[in-house]
C-alpha cells in the first residue's frame, strides 16, 4: 500500500470500522493495518457507539445498513454528543449519499487505494 | 387490505392476484433455480421510503456480489438501496444462536418491522438457520417471527435451498401461508425451469408447473395454459374462405367461422402454403392475422409468400399480421401460449395459423400434457371468435401412420395433403377427411404447386390405395 496512515511520527491512530458483514470488516481491517492503523470492529451501530466510547477512535468508518442500529442513526447519534462529534466519519456503503451527515462517502465494493486516500486525509484534516 | 403484488404480472395471475399482506411465503428450490432474484424482485417491486422492503441475509452472499448480480435486471434501482430496500446481514446474530437460540434474531427482525413497516420482509437463506437450532427451536422462533410480523401487515418472505422431500416434512412449510417451488429440470432440446404453487391459504391460485425464465427485466413466467380459461367465448358465425375456392367447395362452402382445421401431409407438400394463403385470405379481406412459425423466420416467410405474389410485408410491419417465429432454444408449451393469448387479447384476431403442431410435440418433449394442451389452446383461439389452421406433419413415404399420436379427434376439420406414384410419376393429392359440423366431398383430388399457389385440379378417378389401404372387392 503505498497510502500512508495520515500521521507522520505521532501516535498510531486508531480506526473503527462499523459494518455487519464480516467479510467487508475483514477486507477493511487488512487493507488498514497493512497501512499501519490500529483497527478495532463493530457489526453494528449499537455496539459501534459502545466502541466509541470505550476507545475513541481517530476515524469511524460505517456501513448504512445494519441490523440492531442503521448507519444513519449511528452517525446522528456521534453527531449529537459532544464528545464524539468531531471524530471524523467515512460512510462506506451500497447507497453511501444517504449519509449526508458523514464527512466523506464511498461506494461498495470500495477501491483499496480510494479507501485508504479517504481515511488518511480526514485524520490529516481533522488533526490540522 | 389488498393483495400485494409480485411485480410479475403472470406470477400475480398465478397466485390469484398476489400475496396476502401479513402472510408467510416461503420460496423453496435448488440453488441456481432463481430465488434470490425472484424474492428481490417482490422487494423491489413493493418497497417504497415509508414502506420499505428488508432484505436479511443469513449465511449465502455478501451484499456487494448479491447487488452487482443485481445490477443487470431492469427492476433494480441502485437508488433504492438504503432509501427503500435495505440489505442487512444476520449471520453473525444467527451464528451466536446459543442458549438463547435465535430470539436474538426473531427480536432485532421485529423490532425494525415496528419501527419501518416494512412492506416486505425477506430472510435467505432461512434453511442457514437450521443449522443452529433444533426442529423444535427453528418451529417456535419462526412461529414467533410469523404472528409478531403479521402485526405489522409486512409480508414475510422465507428463502431457502429446500429439497421437495423437506417442503413435505420441513417445520418451516407447516407454519407457513404459501408455498412457491422453484425448479431447473434438464430439458431436451433445452432447459426449463418451472415454479409451482404448492399450498396458498386464502385464495384461489393456478395449480401444476408453471415454466419462468430469467431475463433482464427480471422474472418472465408463463402460465400453464391447461389452468387458464378463456375470457368469454364469441361464437362467430359463417364459412371462412381458405384461399383456395376449390378447396372451400370440397369442404361445404368452406371451414366453418371459429372451427379448428389441421392440415395433415409430408414435408414439401404444401402445408405452409396451404396456411399462409389462409393468412393472406384473411389479410384481403381486412381481418388481423397470427402466424406461428417454428420453422421460418418472419423475414422467411415474408419472402416465401411473395414468391407466390402474396405480398405481406406491408401487413406484417404495419401490424395487422404478428409472425411470431419461435426458435429451437425458445420451445415452451407455454411460452408460446403466453405469445398467442397475448396476441389473441390485444387485437382482433381473426385467423391464426400453427406450422407446425408435429414439430412443437417433438420438440416440446411433453407429450403426455399434449392433448389437454392442444385442446385449452384451440379453446383460447375459438373463444376469441379466430379460426385456426394448424399444420402437422405426417411420414413422407408408405402408408400414412396416424399422425400426431392420434390427437385428430381435437379438431374439426381434418385436411390430408400426400404424396403419390401415378404413372412413374410423383404426384400430390388431397382429400377432407372429416368435417365436424359440415357435410364435405369425399374424393381424392390432385393438386399441384406452382407460383399462384396450391391449385386442385380433377378428382383422381379410377386410383385406389391412396389411403394405404383399400377394401377390396370380394371375388363372388
Amino acid at each position: 500500500m503505498d497510502e500512508g496512515n495520515g500521521q507522520g511520527d505521532g501516535a498510531i491512530p486508531r480506526i473503527l470500522i462499523v459494518d455487519d458483514e464480516p467479510d467487508v470488516r475483514y477486507m477493511m481491517r487488512l487493507i488498514f493495518e497493512s497501512a499501519g492503523y490500529q483497527v478495532t470492529e463493530a457489526r453494528h451501530g449499537v455496539a459501534g457507539l459502545k466502541s466509541v466510547k470505550a476507545r475513541q477512535p481517530d476515524l469511524v468508518t460505517t456501513d448504512v445498513m445494519m441490523p440492531m442500529m442503521d448507519g444513519l442513526e449511528f452517525i446522528e447519534r456521534l453527531r449529537s454528543d459532544p464528545e464524539t462529534a468531531a471524530i471524523p466519519i467515512l460512510v462506506v456503503s451500497g447507497n453511501a449519499q444517504l449519509a449526508i451527515a458523514a464527512n466523506t462517502r464511498l461506494g461498495k465494493p470500495f477501491d483499496p487505494q480510494a479507501l485508504l486516500h479517504a481515511a488518511a486525509l480526514l485524520i490529516r484534516e481533522n488533526d490540522g | 387490505m389488498g393483495r400485494l403484488r409480485t411485480g410479475i404480472a403472470d406470477l400475480d395471475l398465478i397466485l390469484g392476484g398476489g400475496l396476502e399482506p401479513g402472510s408467510l411465503v416461503i420460496v423453496a428450490g435448488a440453488p441456481g433455480t432463481g430465488k434470490t432474484i425472484l424474492a428481490q424482485q417482490i422487494c423491489f417491486a413493493n418497497a417504497t421510503p415509508e414502506h420499505k422492503a428488508l432484505y436479511y441475509t443469513t449465511l449465502s452472499e455478501p451484499h456487494s456480489k448479491l447487488v452487482r448480480h443485481l445490477e443487470p435486471f431492469e427492476f433494480f434501482t441502485p437508488a433504492a438501496l438504503g432509501r427503500s430496500v435495505d440489505f442487512i446481514h444476520l449471520g453473525e446474530l444467527v451464528q451466536e444462536a446459543g442458549n438463547a437460540g435465535l430470539e436474538p434474531v426473531v427480536t432485532e427482525v421485529v423490532r425494525k418491522c415496528f419501527e419501518t413497516k416494512p412492506a416486505v420482509v425477506v430472510i435467505d437463506s432461512a434453511k442457514a438457520l437450521r443449522d443452529f437450532v433444533s426442529d423444535h427451536e427453528l418451529r417456535t422462533a419462526l412461529y414467533g417471527l410469523a404472528s409478531r410480523v403479521a402485526h405489522t401487515d409486512a409480508l414475510l418472505v422465507l428463502v431457502g435451498e429446500y429439497t421437495p422431500r423437506e417442503i413435505e416434512g420441513g417445520v418451516e412449510f407447516s407454519l407457513a401461508d404459501g408455498i412457491i417451488q422453484l425448479a431447473y429440470e434438464p430439458h431436451e432440446p433445452v432447459d426449463r425451469r418451472w415454479l409451482r404453487v404448492v399450498k396458498l391459504r386464502g385464495g384461489d391460485h393456478l395449480v401444476g408447473k408453471h415454466s419462468f425464465r430469467i431475463r433482464q427485466k427480471g422474472f418472465e413466467v408463463f402460465p400453464r395454459l391447461e389452468t387458464l380459461a378463456p375470457n368469454g367465448t364469441v361464437e362467430p358465425e359463417g364459412r371462412v374462405a381458405s384461399g383456395i375456392p376449390r378447396l372451400d367447395e370440397l369442404m361445404g362452402g368452406g371451414m366453418s367461422a371459429g372451427q379448428a382445421t389441421v392440415v395433415l401431409g409430408p414435408s414439401g407438400a404444401g402445408k405452409t402454403i396451404l396456411g399462409l394463403r389462409f393468412a393472406v385470405q384473411g389479410l384481403e379481406a381486412g381481418e388481423r392475422c397470427l402466424y406461428v412459425s417454428f420453422q421460418e423466420t418472419a423475414e422467411q416467410l415474408v419472402r416465401k409468400a411473395g414468391s407466390f405474389g402474396w405480398n405481406i410485408a406491408d401487413a406484417w410491419k404495419s401490424g395487422q399480421l404478428a409472425i411470431h417465429y419461435v426458435p429451437v432454444g425458445e420451445l415452451d408449451l407455454d411460452a408460446i401460449a403466453a405469445a398467442v393469448r397475448r396476441e389473441l387479447t390485444t387485437g382482433s384476431v381473426r385467423r391464426v395459423v400453427i406450422d407446425s403442431l408435429a414439430e412443437l410435440v417433438f420438440a416440446a418433449r411433453e407429450a403426455d400434457r399434449f392433448p389437454a394442451y392442444s385442446r385449452s389452446l384451440v379453446g383460447w383461439i375459438r373463444s376469441a371468435g379466430a379460426s385456426v389452421v394448424i399444420t402437422s406433419e405426417t411420414t413422407t413415404l408408405g402408408p400414412m401412420t396416424e399422425p400426431i399420436g392420434g390427437l385428430s379427434f381435437l379438431f374439426h376439420n381434418v385436411v390430408m395433403l400426400r404424396y403419390l406414384e401415378i404413372g412413374s410419376e410423383l404426384r400430390r393429392a388431397l382429400n377432407i377427411i372429416k368435417m365436424r359440423t359440415s357435410n364435405h366431398d369425399k374424393g381424392v383430388f390432385e393438386y399441384v404447386i406452382d407460383r399462384h399457389g396450391l391449385t386442385i385440379k380433377d378428382r383422381l378417378e379410377g386410383v385406389t390405395g391412396v389411403l394405404g389401404w383399400s377394401a377390396l372387392r370380394s371375388k363372388s
